[in-house]
């Protein structure tokens, strides 16, 4: 049966509220949503080259959640030749739904609202891109 | 003597934006003023042109794309199986400088020159940065 | 007059495992409530992917890293853009040290988890006087 699974690269960045949505967004993604096709990418240990996350890269095709408009994730992803097949802008998220994260270190009501809408889309993009 | 290979430029052709417009001004005005860089015609390379993806696999590559849609950069990965060296996107350029969003689809107005500018500012820290590491 | 030198706190922000997210609540705790005056958030994805700032912040502050666990990656990332690491904290060896304060998961820490990131914390507090006593 054939290996179908969708790999997730999110930034991570602490820098903004975005890169702890991005992250809870994944972690909601692989642990709840669609655990066994959506895999986690983690970026220090891709880039210090620990684990397999190289060859998931070059294996599945990526979902990139991005924070802000440094693009680390997508830049990432090209480095390590890993094909993007899908991206998911957060910052354009809050304008989409109107959400918006009250910190980087508590996301909030509206934050964990906003985590849950983005982690539906990036489900039915794993749906999409695994068949 | 190692032979220097050139950049890449593959610019967006999107005209549903200025941001399409802003992306193959920059990228025109950047292979007039260096000799170390080519372009890529994207549609070309899409539609399966040869001597297109031949470069773009055999040389570094740098995507200008003038939207979050990101076409340049998708489109080479996913039909040419070609990892750019780095992806530029315009309008993220725009919105990290302040600049005011251009409006027109089919000329350069004054006003939108410091974009331009920008962006080729971007692209050549790209090239800048490409080459280093061919050395 | 001399600017006075500030900390760059690089964290693991890895993703694997709950000790990350103990590390990434940990620098927050530092950079926002026990140190704010005196150091600055080093974006590790930043500086990975080539962020001009945080490469040459890299090259011109002394760091402290906060890792995750032994593979060490924060450290690894840092070497390769030359940073100048000064002070290293393994959450992994805080966590021995209290054992009863496991984190509940790496998407939601719990109350343990977000004490043992405070704890944390104020070893890297500790660790930035240090550094700033000898470079300032």
């Amino acid at each position: 049966m054939e290996d179908k699974k969708v790999a997730i690269v999110a930034c991570t960045g602490m820098g903004k509220a975005l890169g702890t949505v991005a992250r809870q967004v994944a972690f909601k993604v692989v642990d709840e949503l669609r655990p066994g096709k959506a895999v986690l990418v983690c970026i220090p240990s891709l880039t210090a080259g620990v684990g397999e996350y190289k060859n998931l890269l070059q294996k599945y095709p990526s979902i990139v959640l991005d924070g802000c408009v440094e693009r680390c994730a997508t830049k990432i992803i090209f480095k390590n030749k890993g094909i993007m097949r899908a991206k998911v802008f957060l910052p354009q998220m809050i304008a989409k739904y109107g959400l918006k994260p009250s910190s980087r270190t508590d996301l909030g009501e509206e934050g964990e609202k906003l985590v849950t809408k983005i982690a539906e889309e990036v489900a039915a993009l794993v749906d999409q891109l695994s068949r | 003597m190692k032979i220097k290979r050139k950049i890449g430029l593959i610019s967006c052709s999107g005209e549903g934006l200025p941001e399409g417009m802003i992306s193959r001004v920059a990228t025109r005005r950047i292979l007039e003023e260096r000799d170390d860089v080519v372009t890529i015609c994207l549609p070309l390379f899409l539609a399966g042109g040869q001597e297109e993806r031949d470069f773009a696999k055999d040389n570094p590559c740098i995507t200008v794309d003038g939207c979050d849609k990101m076409c340049a950069a998708k489109g080479v990965q996913m039909y040419g199986k070609v990892h750019p060296k780095s992806s530029i996107v315009i309008s993220d350029i725009a919105e990290k400088h302040k600049h005011i969003k251009p409006k027109s689809k089919s000329r350069i107005e004054p006003q939108d020159e410091k974009l331009v500018k920008e962006t080729m500012k971007r692209i050549t820290e790209e090239i800048d940065k490409a080459e280093e590491e061919e050395e | 007059m001399p600017i006075e030198k500030k900390v760059a706190v690089a964290v693991c922000t890895g993703m694997d495992q709950p000790l990350a997210t103990v590390s990434r609540y940990a620098g927050y705790h530092v950079l926002e409530k026990l140190r704010p005056d005196k150091t600055v958030l080093l974006c590790t994805p930043a500086l990975i992917s080539g962020v001009q700032e945080d490469v040459t912040f890299a090259k011109e502050n002394p760091i402290l890293v906060i890792e995750g666990c032994e593979q060490r990656c924060c450290e690894k990332i840092v070497d390769e853009a030359k940073g100048q690491i000064k002070a290293v904290i393994n959450v992994e060896d805080v966590l021995k040290e209290h054992e009863d304060l496991q984190p509940e998961s790496r998407a939601k820490l719990g109350p343990k988890g977000m004490k043992l990131a405070e704890i944390v914390g104020e070893l890297a507090a500790k660790k930035v006087d240090e550094i700033l006593a000898g470079v300032n």
